[in-house]
Order: structure tokens, then sequence, then C-alpha cells
């Protein structure tokens, strides 16, 4: 072994940062080689959670459509706030002897007017004497009865829709609406409003001979 | 020259618990610079052993040839791409002959 000198000291200090170099390689390759795979992971998680988000937001989505499909179709019972309507035949008697007795009674025009009130308020789900209205629902005259779904009632009419309580009750008294028109012939239209109400799904089948969807 | 070999392990030691790296690209630069100290290692050992050890010449040669080399470097990674591979064959060259040249001096018949 050779004796220390100075010009040794020149070569421990080459010595000494060569090896600070070779560690400092050591580590930015296993940096590189680290971040290589965690690259590769964290595409790998990203992917796969925004695979998983696009899923749920498409579950979500079909379950909204569905659920909207389903309210809208009548297929099943429904509940929320809204009104119940009460409409009674006139009970005035005939103001001239040879008045129309059928001036007096409700029509199916005026269910008619009173449900396209309804509507035209934002009503969602209606109902006349227990049955919902869907479609292809249709509302007419049978002698001193009215048929909804073919199902015959008589009055004293119960109407129940579903919506914002306020806006249809509005709808329907405001000034030279429905309910003054009928009620100009004594046609009562009582109107309650529910904060929580329950509809019947539509009780018939739904059969398209006819109709068919467009490819 | 067991020193040599100490100080160089210690230096390993220390650079691994400084845990400090440096961007990626210049890893390969990195890699010429190593090896050009360790060829001024091995030459000024010999020049030593030979009494011919002159300090200014063992620092001015190994600034020297760093500079050289990164001004290769730098500018050939659009020119000359691949050309670190050269110097680092021409410097392990140089370690091989000066060692060679170290052993024939230490282990000399007498």
């Amino acid at each position: 072994m050779l004796p220390i000198k100075n010009n040794r000291l020149s070569i421990f200090l080459v010595c000494f940062i060569l090896g600070f170099l070779l560690a400092v390689q050591f580590h930015t390759i296993s940096n590189r080689y680290q971040q290589g795979s965690n690259g590769i992971l964290n595409t790998w998680h990203g992917k796969t959670d925004r695979r998983n988000t696009v899923k749920e937001k498409i579950v979500a989505n079909t379950q909204q459509a569905t659920i909207t499909s389903l309210i809208e179709a009548g297929s099943v019972p429904v509940e929320g706030p809204g009104v119940v309507l009460t409409i009674m035949d006139s009970s005035r008697k005939m103001t001239v002897p040879d008045d129309n007795q059928n001036f007096y009674v409700v029509h199916d025009e005026d269910m008619l007017k009173i449900i396209n009130e309804l509507r035209a308020a934002g009503a969602e789900a209606i109902s006349i004497n227990g049955q919902r209205m869907v479609a292809t629902t249709e509302i007419r005259c049978a002698g001193p009865t009215i048929s909804v779904n073919n199902t015959r009632s008589a009055p004293p009419f119960i109407v129940s829709a579903i919506g914002n309580p306020d806006t249809l009750e509005n709808a329907l008294k405001m000034r030279g609406g429905i309910v003054e028109t009928l009620g100009v012939w004594g046609i009562k239209v009582d109107i309650k409003k529910e904060s929580l109400l329950k509809l019947p799904a539509y009780q018939g089948n739904m059969h398209f001979k006819y109709a068919k969807p467009l490819k | 020259m067991i020193f040599a070999v100490i100080s160089l392990i210690l230096g390993i030691v220390i650079g691994y618990l400084c845990n400090f790296s440096i961007p990626m690209q210049y890893s390969q630069i990195l890699t010429v610079l190593i090896l050009i100290g360790l060829d001024s290692v091995f030459g000024g050992t010999k020049a030593i052993l030979a009494d011919k050890y002159y300090g200014v010449r063992f620092w001015s040669g190994l600034l020297l040839n760093l500079a050289l080399a990164i001004i290769l470097l730098l500018s050939s990674t659009y020119v000359a791409p691949g050309l670190s591979y050269a110097i680092i064959v021409v410097f392990v060259f140089r370690i091989f002959k000066n060692f060679t040249a170290i052993q024939k001096m230490l282990f000399k018949k007498k």
C-alpha cells in the first residue's frame, strides 16, 4: 500500500465524486422504472375509473328513462302532490221551463276541457274516478254517465291530478277559465289541494295492432 | 490505492443516502462523464506509480475531457445520435489500457 501524499488526495476526491455520481445514476434509473410502472398503473386506473363512470352514467340514464316511460305510460301507480277535483251535475233547477236539460249536466266536452286545462298547467298524471288517463284513454258520454277507459261512472266525478297544486288550482280558477264557465250552469267544481296523492296504474292491456315503431 | 476504492465506496454510500436524481434525458450523458472520471483516476494512478504524476496535468486532462465530451454530447442529440456509445468505447478502452499498465508496474518481476 502506498503512503498518502498530496497527489493522492486529488484521486481520492475524484473517486468520491465518481461514487456519488454512480449513486445519482442509480437513483435516476430506478426512478425512471418506477415512474414508468406508476405511469402505466395510473393510466390503467384512469381508464378503469373512466369506464366505470361511463357505465354508472349509462345505468342511471337508462333507469331515469325507464322511470319516465313507466310514469308516462301509466303502467305503474304514482304518487305526488296535486289536486283532487270533485265535479257534480248542476243542482239548479231549470231557470226557463223549456230549457234543455243537457245544459245542466256534466258532458264529455266539459270533462275534456278540465283535463286539457290540467295538462296545460303541467299535470303529470291524471285519473278520473280511479281510471288512470293514458295516451289512448277516451272520455265519452254514455247517457247520464261518462265512459273512461271503457268504464262507466256516474257523477260526482273525482278527478285527481299530480302536479304543482298551486299552478293547477290557479289554472282552473282563472277568470274566464273552465271553473267559471261551468259555474254559469251551476256545475260545481270543487278543488282540493293535496300534498300526497296516489294514482292507480292503468288497468287495461296495451295492445297495438296498427302502430309500429319506426326503425 | 486501496483508499481510492474506499473513497469510491464512500461516495456511493453517501449518494445513495442522498437520494438525488437527475432528469432521465441526461442519464446517458452522466454515464459518459462517469467513465471519463474513471479514466482520469486510472491515468492518475498510473502516473503516481510511474512517478510521473503532475497535478496540473491530472486536473486539466480531466476537466478538458469532460468539457469536450459535454459539448459533443449536448450537440449530438440532433446531429449525431448514438455518439455517446462511441465515446463510451473510447474511454473504456483507455481505462483498460491504463489498468494493464498499472498491473505491469505493480507485479513487476524483480
